[in-house]
Formats: C-alpha cells, sequence, structure tokens
C-alpha cells in the first residue's frame, strides 16, 4: 500500500512522538542505576546522564554492611516467595471450589469475594483486627490476609470452567477424590493461569509497603519497600551515617565520598531490580491476566 | 467502632456508643473539608488529563507499521507501572532535585537562573502529580484500548479502503467507534472512583511544604494511624467508612447508569 505525502508525514510523527514518550519511560531508570555507581561527592556537581563517572560500587558495600537492610531484603524475598505461591494455591483451591455446582452455600461464598472487590472498611479496621489476631509485629501479617484476593480468584474460575467437565468425571469414575483431582488434575491445567497468578501477587507482595507502614512498630520486621520509603522521606537517614568507626581517619574519608543522596540511588536500583530481571519474561504473563481480569469488569 | 468512641485499651467490646457522634466531629473538621477538596481536584484533573491520553496512544499505536518497532515501545511503556511508587517517588524527587537532570538542563539552557525546588512549590505540585501519573499508567492503559481494537474486523477496515477513507478517517470512523464501549466502561469505573485519587502517590509524592494541597481522604486517615493520637482512631475509621459508603454508592449509580446505556452491567 502506498503511502500519501500526508501519511507519511504522519507517521514520521507518530514514530518521533511514541519514541521520545518510550526514552522519557526508560531513561529515569538510567539515571538513576548511573548515579548509584558514582562517587556521592562527585555526583553533586551533576552533570551525569548516561554513565557514572567516577565509578564506584561504595555505595552499594555500604548498604549491604547494614544489617537492617539485609534483614528487611530477606523479609521482602519471604513474603514474595510464600505470599505469592501460598496465595495462588489458596485462590486456586477457592476458585475450584466455587466453580462446583453442587458447594453448599455457593451463593454465600460468591459474594464473600464480590462483596470485598467494591466495598472495604478501610485501612483502620483492617488494623485493629490484624492486632486482635496478634498479626502486629508479626511477619505472618505480610501473608495471611494476602492470600485471598478476589480478582485472582475470578480470573481462576474462569480457567478452570474452561476446562471439559469429561475430564473430572472420568478422573472420578477411576475413583479419584476432589482432592487428587486438584492436585492431579486441575492445578496441571492452570498452570499458565497460576503462573499469572503467581506474577502478579509476587510483584503486588514486593511493592507493598503500606503493611510494614501500619502494621511493625519493630522497623526490624519492614520490608525493602517501606525502609526505602522512610530513608527517601529523609526519616531515617540519620541511622545510616552512624559510622562504627568515625573516629578514625579512615571512615571520616569514606564518609565524605558517601553521600545520603547515592545512599538512596543504590537503595533504588536494589528495590527495583527484582522487577526488572523478572519482567521481560513476565510480561505476556502480566498482560493475559490484565485481559482475562478487564473481561470480567 | 465508627460509632464509638473507640478506646483501645477496652477494645471494642468496652469503649462508649456515642452514635453519629464521629461523623459530626468528621464533617466539622477542617482537615476533613481540606481533604475531600483535594481529593475531587486531583481526581478531576486525572479524570481531564490521565484519562484522554491512553486513548491517543493506542490509535497512534495502531498506527504503527514496523510490528517489532511496535513491540518494542509497548513492552517499554507498560514498564513503570510494575515498580512501586515508592520507588517512582524517588525517582522523580531525584531527577527534579536541585542537582537533578531537569534543574541542570533547564539552567543550561538559560531558561531559568537558579535551580527551582520542584517538589516545594505548590504552584507546580499538581503538574507534578498529574505528570507522574501519565509516566506511571499511560502505557499500561493503553493495553485495554489495545485489546479492544484487535477485536474489530479486518472486514470493516477493507471495506472503508476501497470506499476510499485514508488512514486518518479509518482511526476516526471504524477504530475510534470500535473501541467506544471500552472507552465508556472505563469512563464510568473512572467517575466512580473519584474519590480515589492516587493513595499510594500522595503518600509517597507529598512533603510538609505541600501538605495544604496534597492532602487527600485516604492519607488523612492514614495519618490518624501513624500519628499514634488514641483519640483520632474512631474518627479515621469514620472517615474511611463515610469514603467507602459514597464509593459504593457512586459505583452502584454509575453502573446502573452504564446498564441504562448499554444493557449489560459490569457486575
Amino acid at each position: 500500500m502506498k503511502l500519501t505525502r500526508g501519511e507519511k508525514i504522519f507517521q514520521a510523527f507518530n514514530v518521533a512522538i511514541l519514541t521520545s514518550f518510550a526514552i522519557l519511560c526508560i531513561y529515569p531508570f538510567i539515571y538513576v542505576i548511573a548515579l548509584s555507581f558514582n562517587n556521592g561527592m562527585d555526583a553533586m556537581r551533576g552533570g551525569i546522564y548516561l554513565f557514572p563517572r567516577k565509578f564506584t560500587v561504595e555505595n552499594y558495600t555500604r548498604l549491604f554492611e547494614d544489617r537492617r537492610l539485609i534483614g528487611s531484603f530477606l523479609i521482602s524475598v519471604f513474603r514474595t516467595v510464600v505470599g505469592a505461591t501460598l496465595g495462588a494455591l489458596v485462590n486456586a483451591m477457592f476458585a475450584y471450589g466455587i466453580s462446583k455446582s453442587d458447594l453448599p452455600f455457593r451463593k454465600f461464598f460468591n459474594w464473600m469475594i464480590i462483596i470485598p472487590m467494591y466495598f472495604g472498611g478501610g485501612i483502620i479496621p483492617y488494623f485493629l483486627v490484624c492486632k486482635a489476631l496478634g498479626l502486629t509485629n508479626n511477619v505472618l501479617v505480610y501473608v495471611i490476609p494476602w492470600l485471598a484476593t478476589p480478582f485472582y480468584i475470578m480470573l481462576l474460575r474462569i480457567n478452570i470452567k474452561e476446562l471439559p467437565e469429561s475430564l473430572e468425571e472420568s478422573a472420578y469414575i477411576d475413583g479419584a477424590g476432589y482432592g487428587r483431582i486438584f492436585f492431579r488434575i486441575i492445578l496441571p491445567l492452570c498452570l499458565p493461569a497460576l503462573a499469572t497468578v503467581i506474577l502478579l501477587g509476587g510483584i503486588a507482595h514486593w511493592n507493598d509497603w503500606l503493611d510494614g507502614t501500619i502494621m511493625m512498630s519493630n522497623s526490624r520486621l519492614w520490608p525493602m519497600q517501606t525502609l526505602l520509603l522512610h530513608i527517601l522521606q529523609g526519616t531515617d537517614m540519620m541511622s545510616f551515617f552512624k559510622e562504627r568507626n568515625l573516629s578514625t581517619a579512615g571512615g571520616m574519608i569514606r564518609k565524605i565520598r558517601i553521600t545520603p543522596e547515592s545512599l538512596k540511588m543504590a537503595m533504588l536500583v536494589i528495590t527495583v531490580l527484582p522487577i526488572f530481571m523478572i519482567y521481560p519474561f513476565a510480561q505476556r504473563y502480566f498482560i493475559r491476566g490484565i485481559m482475562i481480569g478487564s473481561i470480567k469488569g | 467502632m465508627v460509632f464509638q468512641r473507640y478506646d483501645p485499651v477496652s477494645g471494642f467490646m468496652g469503649s462508649k456508643w456515642v452514635g453519629f457522634e464521629n461523623f459530626r466531629r468528621v464533617f466539622s473538621s477542617p482537615v476533613f473539608g481540606r481533604a475531600l477538596r483535594n481529593t475531587l481536584i486531583i481526581s478531576g484533573l486525572k479524570l481531564l488529563i490521565t484519562f484522554p491520553m491512553p486513548i491517543i496512544f493506542s490509535l497512534m499505536i495502531n498506527e504503527l507499521r514496523n510490528t517489532r518497532f511496535k513491540k518494542t515501545i509497548q513492552t517499554i511503556i507498560y514498564l513503570p507501572n510494575f515498580v512501586s511508587w515508592v520507588i517512582v517517588a524517588g525517582i522523580w524527587y531525584s531527577l527534579l532535585s536541585t542537582e537533578g537532570i531537569v534543574n541542570q538542563i533547564l539552567l543550561n539552557l538559560k531558561i531559568i537562573e537558579n535551580p527551582v525546588l520542584f517538589m516545594q512549590r505548590k504552584d507546580l505540585f499538581y503538574g507534578i502529580i498529574v505528570f507522574t501519573e501519565l509516566w506511571k499508567s499511560l502505557g499500561y492503559n493503553t493495553i485495554f484500548y489495545m485489546a479492544a481494537i484487535t477485536t474489530i474486523p479486518v472486514e470493516n477496515y477493507e471495506a472503508a479502503m476501497i470506499d476510499g477513507a485514508n488512514r486518518w478517517k479509518q482511526a476516526l470512523y471504524i477504530t475510534l467507534p470500535g473501541i467506544s464501549s471500552t472507552i465508556a466502561l472505563l469512563f464510568i469505573m473512572q467517575v466512580s472512583g473519584i474519590l480515589n485519587a492516587g493513595f499510594d502517590q500522595m503518600w509517597t509524592m507529598s512533603n510538609l511544604a505541600v501538605r495544604d494541597i496534597a492532602d487527600i481522604l485516604d492519607t488523612a486517615v492514614l495519618r490518624t494511624l501513624t500519628s499514634g493520637s488514641v483519640d483520632d482512631l474512631s474518627i479515621g475509621a469514620a472517615l474511611g467508612m463515610f469514603k467507602s459508603v459514597v464509593g459504593l454508592l457512586l459505583f452502584i449509580i454509575t453502573n446502573w447508569v452504564f446498564k441504562k446505556c448499554n444493557q449489560e452491567s459490569f457486575v
């Protein structure tokens, strides 16, 4: 198909705008990465756009000397891995249950997942419930309230409903119970949907900062995001700067080379890195999940 | 609990019942008026600006002819949506800081003489909020429209081409009507969520200098919890309850309107 002159101009214009927007989306990350690998003192002069000028990994080594950062990293990993996989399992069980028309109180369970999608009590009752259950200052608060997610249940239920019923019937005739059917037939056949739920759930877990903020008065139990937020808001920078060996000359020089700004950049990179690493592989699952979700409101 | 003067020591059973007292105190407090106003302003701005942009962008992406280029663009622009607002706030605070790149460029181009304290300026704050919202969600929101565009039958375009419609006319008279129901659906969802001005965003991006114009309902509720004042808990809960109830009503109303227009609902 031949393009007219106007269409050619439009194409050039279109490509230019979309390319600039894509650059705008990716560039801030590059900027932060460059700063995080640069000498903090030197970075204050400005002028670092794409690559570090005075390359150093000192910002990172300094961060990883901090016990609290390692602790928060482990907590984030724990809640992401355990929370996402357990959540997917629970959601799949729930979805399998309500996909059966002979389930007692099926209507009730259905409403139990629809109501919280549109109506919630707010965070204060949520906090009080968790407190009454002994979940405050307890890492289980990162896992238990997250186990059942209405959106994922809907997504999995749509998937389970699509499976041919004869498959289950024949397994039933062969003597398999619901449990065996669920683990041996339903779960393996729903793997793509499960992957979507695990990945989306994992991202949500990794990105959550609110639970740490409201449930944990003990900052050792914070996930990375909460710790990062506190550092960014400037309420928590000083603890990173209580150098054990400030009295020595080496400690002083080191403190000068690392600035709060450069530490923040390194921390940002560490926090965003896991997402960057799985994004290329996980992208199609994300989009799949969004599409299925958007069909059903 | 919202009808009690909640006392954490005596708990739910032991606290005193005060009827609608908490709601009366919420509605008469200056913080509520301010938070409601800010919520509506920010939501309104987002409805006006961040809502239509993804539609325009999906039409533009749809016009791209090189498939690989199209895929690359899509992959990149979806990315910011998957990082948390904490990260987004950290990144943009850094970019907009006095030593940050935005100030550097403006200084080098001699547009400004002294670095601008972007995040401290009340007149720039809403602009930054809308911009960062666009940065984070624009690409992602095109997914819905791109999905709708793929459902439009190819014959429609072929017929239009035979009738002599150029690409511009095809976009205007076939693609746009083809995705109109998706637009309507997302618009109604956005309207029914008008009390959600973006909690994560406002909590992570605001600072004391802009508190007056950045405090929305959700952040006001959360502050009653983090401030540690016991007396505030019932007030915060009442405020949260107000938001939930109004949000539900808005949802029911918009859903009803949608049903009237479209003969289908989304519940």
